[in-house]
């Protein structure tokens, strides 16, 4: 409610300043208005979200447009169905799901355990390690928080962790999935800005380093002011230590080969997600699990979630083809960088619309349904763009976790077998939400923290 | 009456959403094949110099045939996503109407597409168009697969309208509501748990 209050009043907000704004260029207001209108009656009704934003394209282009748009329907729409760059999508998803199903998700955690034990706050380190890097591969946060949670919960049991923390860990630890790079949200968000995925997953680098730290401060300290937790961790003879290393070598050998090949200039994303997949298939094959029956569930999988993005996909283009058609983006652009403000207070105001909007929508709608409209605006301000899908693809992340709605903290909930209260897991998870935006801030004032590293190095 | 033909549509509905199965299927195993394929085409380029010039293009048709041909099942499936935060709270009666104006806007916005998917392969035909790679692929053949895919899509929405109106009109708006519903996250958590196989293990303990 708090959210749908803040949207309302930045739209008005936004309309007020244009029309007292003072200066020149005749905006379409009205239009703009009964298209935003619109939008919110629609997404309000429940109706699919790529068909509301088609529909929508299908209205303003009726109503404002004297050119004949749906003439070049066909051909909007099949440009980025056969995009080379977007062939990365479907690929990472279903590198994800046969890693899902190859049994690797008990082992990382029970070898990252191992050597992660011995820190203040131990287990809770090895949630967020685990979830973090699980989610890396797989690249759902809802699979990563009922997976990581279905194999961590146990560990807890009968040790005097706090509830809240284990819990809140779990959730942060799923949220840096789409953040550490091969992120999917960073290819999305590449194929509508035409910028690059190598440089956005090199941009992504730094700023995952330090939400990491941020997170492993926030158990550091959590931990310290309270009680003992559990049993004075027996220290662990080396030879074990290092066995445990073969449970994390196909996780760490596919990292190598996705985002070695990445970084190392040798493949496009799209050919790094191809070789990841058959690196799965053989990792599946190496543990056992591979089969006829697995792949054909992974394949079904991965057909849906790829529809389902390229549905929204479809409505996106065609809504955009008739903005920039009507010059709308363009507007918008103009009236939002004459406002008197400076501009760092209206990218203020972007993050507090996309914190907002994150709180009932699921990300990738979110991104494909505003970066056509936000984009202009923020490259008119001067942001950089590789920076700007940093910031997004971090608040995309925050609003999962973001209570009461955040989508992962239900499924954690849903797992617990001690019959706790939601609001547990809702004051666990703040502290981490609290440092990531507080990341997103530092990022704001330093944007080198992202930049520095693409401007260095391209590959 | 109302009751056979609701009956009868749900038969309807069931094939075509059976053949969508089969084609959601066969596009997921598309993707399997794209990965195999430019795994190989990587390699051959970096130990045998050796390449087929052409991953681009087919990898980019094998995506729009994954793509629109994965549609229908994902309808079906019930996992195209919706905003479903204000339609929760409605009365059932309305949020059922409610399904049946959602699908009126999809069969409406994917009417459109599948025209100008036609326009755009009849085009490709009548200018014999090809594309730029090794293999001059005439533009017809993946256009129209990926028209195709729309098509059932569109079929699959128009059957499933109908059944859903007659359902309405016969006062089942219940069965309605458990066709149409949007996937909630507990679905979601229970297949991720499914695929690793945590869900078998539960019933062991």
């Amino acid at each position: 409610m708090i959210a749908v209050a803040f949207l309302l009043i930045l739209l008005v907000l936004t309309v007020g300043l244009s029309l007292f704004g003072g200066h020149g260029g005749p905006v379409p207001v009205a239009e703009m208005v009964l298209l935003v209108g619109l939008f919110i009656a629609f997404f309000g009704a429940g109706i699919y979200v790529g068909a509301a934003l088609g529909v929508l394209g299908l209205i303003a282009g009726f109503a404002f447009s004297d050119r004949p748009f749906w003439a070049f329907l066909g051909q909007t729409v099949w440009n980025p169905s056969s995009s080379f760059v977007l062939v990365a999508v479907p690929l990472f998803l279903l590198m994800g799901e046969i890693l899902l199903r190859a049994g690797l998700s008990d082992r990382l955690y029970r070898a990252l355990n191992v050597w992660l034990d011995r820190l203040p706050g131990g287990l809770l380190h090895t949630n967020i390690a685990a979830s973090g890097v699980f989610s890396a591969i797989s690249g759902s946060s809802v699979a990563t928080a009922a997976t990581m949670g279905s194999v961590a919960l146990p560990f807890f049991k009968g040790t005097r962790y706090d509830p809240k923390m284990v819990l809140g860990s779990l959730a942060a630890g799923g949220a840096l999935g789409n953040l550490i790079p091969p992120g999917i949200t960073f290819i999305v968000y590449a194929l509508m800005t035409e910028t690059s995925v190598g440089a956005l997953y090199i941009a992504a680098v730094g700023p995952s380093i330090l939400v990491t730290l941020l997170f492993v401060l926030v158990i550091v300290l959590k931990t310290r002011r309270g009680t003992a937790l559990d049993r004075p961790a027996a220290s662990v003879p080396l030879g074990v230590k290092l066995r445990s290393l073969v449970d994390l070598l196909p996780t760490a050998l596919l990292i190598l080969i996705v985002l070695g090949t990445i970084y190392g200039g040798l493949a496009t994303a799209t050919e790094s997600a191809a070789l990841g997949v058959v690196a799965a298939i053989v990792f599946a094959a190496l543990g056992g699990k591979l089969s006829l029956r697995m792949l054909n569930e992974s394949a079904e999988a991965t057909a849906r979630n790829t529809a389902l993005i390229g549905l929204i996909l479809f409505g996106a283009y065609v809504l955009n083809y008739v903005l920039v058609g009507l010059g709308v983006p363009q507007a918008l652009a103009k009236l939002v960088s004459g406002l008197p403000l400076p501009p760092w207070g209206i990218m203020l105001l972007i993050i507090g619309f996309y914190l907002a909007l994150g709180t009932f929508m699921e990300g990738f709608s979110m991104i494909i349904t505003t970066i056509p409209i936000v984009f202009p605006i923020v490259t008119a301000l001067g942001y950089d763009p590789i920076w700007f899908g940093v910031i997004v693809t971090m608040l995309v992340e925050i609003a999962l976790i973001s209570p009461p709605d955040g989508t992962v903290l239900y499924v954690l909930q849903g797992m617990r077998k001690d019959g706790g209260p939601i609001t547990d897991v809702f004051s666990g998870v703040l502290p981490f939400m609290a440092v990531y935006i507080l990341a997103v801030v530092v990022l704001m004032i330093v944007p080198e923290l992202a930049l520095w590293l693409p401007s260095q190095w391209r590959p | 009456m109302l009751g056979r033909i609701a009956d009868w549509l749900t038969a309807l509905r069931r094939s075509v959403a059976w053949v969508a199965k089969i084609m959601g299927y066969l596009a997921g195993w598309g993707f399997i094949l794209c990965a195999v394929f430019i795994t190989f085409d990587v390699l051959a380029r970096r130990f045998f110099a050796f390449s087929s010039q052409s991953t681009t293009e087919i990898t980019g048709y094998a995506l729009a045939f994954g793509i629109s041909w994965a549609l229908a099942h994902t309808l079906a499936a019930r996992s195209h996503i919706r905003i479903d935060v204000v339609i929760n709270h409605l009365p059932l009666r309305l949020r059922s109407a409610m399904h049946l104006v959602s699908l009126a806007a999809l069969g409406v916005f994917m009417g459109f597409i599948a025209w100008g998917a036609y326009q755009l392969v009849d085009e490709s035909l009548l200018f014999g168009a090809t594309d730029i790679s090794l293999l001059r692929t005439p533009l017809w053949i993946p256009q129209g697969l990926w028209a195709g895919g729309i098509a059932v899509f569109l079929l699959l929405i128009a059957v499933m309208f109908l059944e859903s109106l007659v359902l309405l009109l016969a006062g089942r708006g219940a069965e309605v509501e458990a066709r149409l519903h949007a996937r909630t996250y507990d679905e979601e958590a229970a297949e991720a748990l499914h695929a690793v196989g945590a869900d078998t293990a539960e019933k062991l303990r």
